[in-house]
């Protein structure tokens, strides 16, 4: 699964650049996000700009992630495609994830960062 | 209403791939691919394609765990108002279970107890009108039907 990062102040900012996160993806994906998490102690956004369909194993692959992040920190999800909010506000797991409305960057961030966060989340 | 095995209905997709996840994630980026090239409403398209994704995963679990891939047949066509959507495999009996209404997994009590999976069925029988799964003649058949405008917007 290709993956992209980029951390903004503290936060680490995922980008999967793949259209689906699923079945046949969702081993591939949480053992990338672990290593993440090991390897960053402070918030983690994943940017889903450019998966336009989660299946029932991709969101099995994101409470795993969620649980990885051991009770302490939630896993933030940004830039949700509408068939992938779908399924979250469906199985009601839209309550369990934060999800952002919009770029979760914070205010007083560099310039170039907030460019680089809106092209990773902004393509279609 | 039960949905019809027929082939009455104009035809949009019919494809037949190995009962792998790679190439139902391959089958179902071709299906987006077409569908998002017809005149289907796109918030229908959309729950055209998760519920065959969940139905497509199912098969791969259910009926070839553990045995040699073989292959799924996919017809997807338009009959009257609806989109008719029928798969056709080799492998083992469905579990029964899969047809009983879904429900959602409990949550439990904090994030340790929250559940990984067996939110599958759950997105489909949310999702489709009707579900018939048949066995015959050594193979399962799935037939389900989305009428092409929700009722009420």
């Amino acid at each position: 699964m290709q993956m992209t990062s980029d951390i903004q102040g503290d936060l680490l900012v995922v980008t999967p650049q793949e259209e689906r996160l699923d079945a046949a993806g969702a081993l591939a994906f949480k053992e990338q996000m672990h290593s993440h998490i090991n390897a960053h102690a402070d918030r983690i956004v994943l940017d889903l700009g450019h998966v336009l369909f989660l299946d029932s194993s991709g969101l099995g692959a994101l409470v795993a992630v969620m649980k990885a992040l051991g009770g302490t920190r939630k896993l933030e999800l940004a830039s949700c495609q509408p068939a992938v909010l779908k399924v979250l506000k469906l199985t009601r797991m839209d309550s369990v994830f934060t999800i952002h409305a919009t770029d979760p960057t914070p205010p007083g961030m560099a310039a170039a960062g907030q460019a680089a966060f809106l092209a990773a989340s902004g393509s279609k | 209403m039960k949905p019809e095995r027929n082939d009455d209905g104009a035809e949009i997709h019919h494809g037949r791939f190995a009962s792998t996840d790679a190439a139902v994630q391959q089958e179902l980026s071709r299906i987006s691919a077409l569908s998002a090239a017809g005149d289907l409403a796109e918030d229908r398209r959309d729950d055209m394609l998760i519920v065959l994704g969940e139905v497509l995963n199912n098969i791969v679990e259910h009926a070839f765990e553990g045995s040699d891939a073989g292959w799924i047949d996919c017809r997807i066509s338009r009959c009257a108002n609806r989109l008719c959507i029928m798969t056709r495999d080799e492998g083992r009996p469905l579990p029964p279970s899969l047809l009983t209404k879904g429900s959602l997994p409990d949550f439990g009590d904090s994030v340790d107890d929250l559940p990984e999976g067996g939110f599958g069925w759950f997105i489909i029988h949310s999702l489709v009108d009707d579900m018939l799964y048949e066995r015959t003649g050594g193979q399962n058949l799935m037939s389900f039907t989305l009428a092409l405008e929700r009722e009420g917007g």
